[in-house]
């Protein structure tokens, strides 16, 4: 797993989190400080990913990290700060867009790549979407996302963080409170409900 | 096009994609693969999705951290601190919480209203054709002389309270029997020490015979005997 925004909440960082959130329980609003710089970036971006718009995550984002400061005392194990703020965002994020139903405002000014899925050779399938058919590929990422919006709530996020956002499917399970087996049968569903509605688009 | 494959298959494809599968059972799908066109065509149907899911990994929201950053802290700073909200008893107290919640109940069902409320814990009011058999001395019979007409029992529940514990059962004759003559009831009072709060019980009972009928019920678990007094003062008895 690569990129920026992988999930933060390891067991690395499990100690440090406590740490951090100990301090804030003992007043010490610096260390809050502390944890949002290490989860501001990737609770805006799966804001991102459930609302479709950069100014509605940021909201979302702000507003969940805000309920978790008021909230942090509650939290059973200070180690699992990061799952348990990514929950809060997530439910942020499903409730909003419950309460906006008309439909995402989606932003496609930005980049767009690949990344190395493997063929059926095992080789990996680069070039798929390359930097000639940009235009084509922003296009197609719209499709992507309006298709994203129509699976029911479990299975876009088991699918988002699963394969966009690079999540370990357990911290899935967690978030989702269900078993490593039920997040596996949600990314089945939602990739073959993609592939239904996708229909010839996913052809070569 | 049309590809047929099962729904088994279709998850297996899945499991390889993700990297789920063995050894074993990695080799054994792609030489399936090179042998079942309809599957490897699902198979790369399913890899070219996954290509464009992952190729909107890469776009990621337009974020300004640090002005994210500067308004969320400004939103803290604005704040409370999130204290810890523990209750905490002091150690000595505890030993009270039993006394106090009994002698609450007690002192609420003793400040009635006469008829006005239900007993906190109906025992069973039967006709008792014979006197109980006393049962050494947990049972003490209410009054001497003619049969009791009524029996009060505590129930199983109460009965399964540690032997310490401490269980007044008062019985005052219903108010109908006051004017009939009726002159005999019965009080049954279980437990340890339950002597001395068994005597209470019943002068109580001589003191008020006339008023309606009522049940208290008092259960502690202090085996302390001064707080076993204080919970006898508490309920007046």
């Amino acid at each position: 797993m690569s990129g920026p925004d992988r999930p933060g909440f390891t067991e690395g960082t499990a100690e440090r989190d406590a740490a951090w959130v100990q301090a804030t329980l003992a007043g010490d609003k610096a260390a809050f400080g502390k944890l949002a710089q290490a989860y501001e970036r990737q609770a805006v971006a799966t804001a991102y990913r459930l609302l479709g718009n950069s100014h509605d995550a940021a909201e979302v984002a702000q507003d969940a990290f805000l309920r978790a400061y008021r909230s942090l005392g509650r939290l059973k194990d200070p180690r699992r700060f990061g799952a348990w703020l990514l929950r809060i965002v997530s439910n942020l994020s499903l409730n909003a867009r419950r309460s906006r139903r008309a439909g995402p405002t989606l932003t496609l000014d930005e980049q767009w790549g690949t990344d190395g899925a493997t063929g059926s050779d095992g080789q990996p399938m680069t070039g798929t979407l390359g930097p000639d058919r940009r235009v084509e590929g922003q296009e197609f990422a719209g499709v992507i996302q309006a298709a994203l919006e129509r699976l029911p709530d479990k299975q876009r996020l088991a699918l988002v963080l699963f394969t966009i956002e690079g999540w370990p499917q357990k911290d899935i399970a967690e978030l989702l409170q269900c078993s490593l087996e039920n997040v596996k049968w949600h990314v089945f569903q939602a990739r073959r409900r993609l592939r239904e509605m996708l229909g010839d688009q996913l052809e070569a | 096009m049309r590809i047929r494959v099962s729904t088994q298959d279709e998850f297996l494809l899945n499991r390889l994609l993700d990297g789920d599968l063995d050894a074993d059972q990695e080799a054994m799908l792609r030489r399936r693969l090179e042998a079942e066109p309809d599957l490897k065509a699902a198979y790369d149907r399913l890899v070219r999705l996954e290509a464009a899911l992952r190729a909107c990994r890469d776009s990621r929201p337009q974020f300004d951290q640090a002005a994210f950053h500067e308004r969320l802290m400004q939103a803290v700073a604005a704040e409370r601190s999130p204290a810890v909200r523990v209750f905490r008893i002091p150690s000595p107290l505890w030993a009270l919480v039993p006394l106090a919640a009994a002698a609450a109940i007690a002192l609420l069902v003793w400040s009635r209203v006469p008829g006005d409320i239900r007993p906190l814990r109906t025992a069973p009011l039967a006709q008792a054709p014979q006197p109980p058999a006393p049962a050494a001395d947990e049972t003490v019979p209410g009054e001497r002389g003619p049969a009791p007409d009524a029996v009060v029992s505590a129930s199983d529940a109460v009965a399964d309270a540690p032997a310490a514990a401490v269980l007044a059962v008062r019985f005052v004759r219903p108010a109908e029997a006051a004017g009939s003559g009726a002159t005999s009831g019965a009080i049954e009072v279980r437990f340890a020490r339950s002597q001395e709060l068994a005597d209470r019980v019943r002068a109580r009972d001589a003191a008020e015979l006339a008023v309606p009928s009522n049940f208290v019920y008092i259960a502690g678990v202090n085996r302390d005997e001064g707080a076993y007094r204080a919970l006898l003062d508490a309920a007046a008895l």
